[in-house]
């Protein structure tokens, strides 16, 4: 079934699509709401939540961009709502900006990597993940959080330099 | 912002794992949608309250509607006798009409009969078979014989009884106790006749 096939069927609530739908892009979203919540239980809630949003809204979808891009946006958004204290976005003072985060000239540890990213405030790991990992732009960002351009961008130096901070309590 | 070995980061950020989803997430998205889709069946209107409009807003209705006759019609205004006497005559002509039309005559009769010729009355003849006995009678006489002797004097007895029988038919007419008496007799007659053919 090809993905415009998939995705009519969805539209006509075929169960069976939903299913391969589901199938086809939870990993990928499991993992981005596991990073984004920093816990798995909330991220099953808003993987379930997110999902049924996407077959819900799926009529709104207009193929300007990848099935998956689209949902993701929308189950991102899911995740960041389910956050248990909603992360204040301050647009922090940028006097530190022209300081320099070095990243150390051996291999990062992938584990110690994992946990220093479950570590950063909400806030700080929302936008990080946003734009390191899932690699949205901070236009994107700030419109997905409703912040500023400049909040991202001075919300993700931070998010950084404190991600330095633990990875070195770690080695 | 300026960032060293920017590199390694990448690197490792490519290398983080994925995660599956545990399996009882589906069950419960399942779940979900079908409870969506329940709703969705339902339509809107069944699904919020209802409410009823206040008395007043049907006599307000009401009032504009009689102020304001429907274009294009003329309602008459009559008295009440004349409504009155309009009713009736509706009454009476659906009643008429209700009767022409469900009018039951009831089933139709026809009568059948045949003629059937009425037996002659049958004239009893007492005497028809008398030669019969009396050439009996003679035939015991000239034997003389004890036993026909006692048979001959049987049915001269039984004889002179239908005699007598006969002559009160003759004076009280054909009363249904004697002719029923006369039967009787003859019938004994007829079984004292069979036992003197019997001993001739």
């Amino acid at each position: 079934m090809t993905e415009a096939e998939l995705i009519a069927a969805c539209r006509r609530q075929d169960r069976r699509a939903q299913k391969e739908l589901y199938d086809r892009y939870s990993r990928a979203m499991y993992t981005a709401c596991y990073r984004i919540c920093g816990d798995f239980d909330l991220a099953n809630d808003a993987l379930q939540e997110g999902f049924l949003k996407v077959y819900q809204k799926l009529h709104t979808f207009r193929g300007e961009s990848t099935i998956g891009a689209w949902m993701k946006v929308v189950i991102v958004r899911t995740a960041l709502n389910r956050l248990r204290r909603q992360p204040r976005y301050d647009e922090l003072p940028l006097e530190h900006a022209d300081g320099e985060v070095d990243w150390g000239q051996t291999s990062l540890d992938v584990e110690y990597l994992e946990k220093a990213i479950q570590r950063l405030p909400d806030g700080y790991r929302a936008v990080f993940v946003l734009i390191e990992v899932e690699g949205y732009k901070h236009q994107e960002v700030a419109d997905m959080l409703g912040i500023t351009v400049g909040t991202s961008k001075s919300q993700l130096f931070y998010a950084k330099k404190k991600l330095r901070e633990y990875l070195k309590a770690y080695v | 912002m300026k960032e060293k070995n920017h590199d390694r980061l990448r690197r490792a950020l490519g290398q983080l794992p994925e995660y599956d989803a545990p399996d009882r997430l589906w069950a419960g998205l399942r779940k979900d949608l079908d409870h969506h889709r329940d709703q969705a069946g339902k339509a809107l209107d069944n699904r919020l309250p209802s409410y009823a409009p206040p008395a007043q807003v049907w006599n307000a209705v009401s009032r504009e509607l009689n102020a304001v006759p429907a274009a294009g019609t003329k309602v008459p205004r009559l008295a009440p006798r004349q409504w009155l006497a309009l009713a009736a005559t509706v009454v009476f002509l659906l009643s008429a009409g209700a009767t022409v039309l469900w009018y039951d005559a009831g089933p139709q009769i026809t009568y059948a009969y045949s003629q059937e010729p009425a037996p002659q009355p049958v004239v009893a003849d007492w005497d028809a078979d008398e030669s019969s006995f009396t050439r009996a009678l003679a035939e015991v006489r000239t034997r003389n014989e004890p036993i026909l002797n006692n048979l001959g004097q049987e049915l001269d007895e039984l004889t002179s009884a239908r005699e007598e029988v006969k002559a009160m038919l003759v004076a009280y007419g054909e009363d249904p106790g004697i002719v029923r008496q006369l039967a009787d007799i003859e019938r004994e007659r007829d079984d004292v006749y069979r036992r003197i053919i019997v001993e001739l």
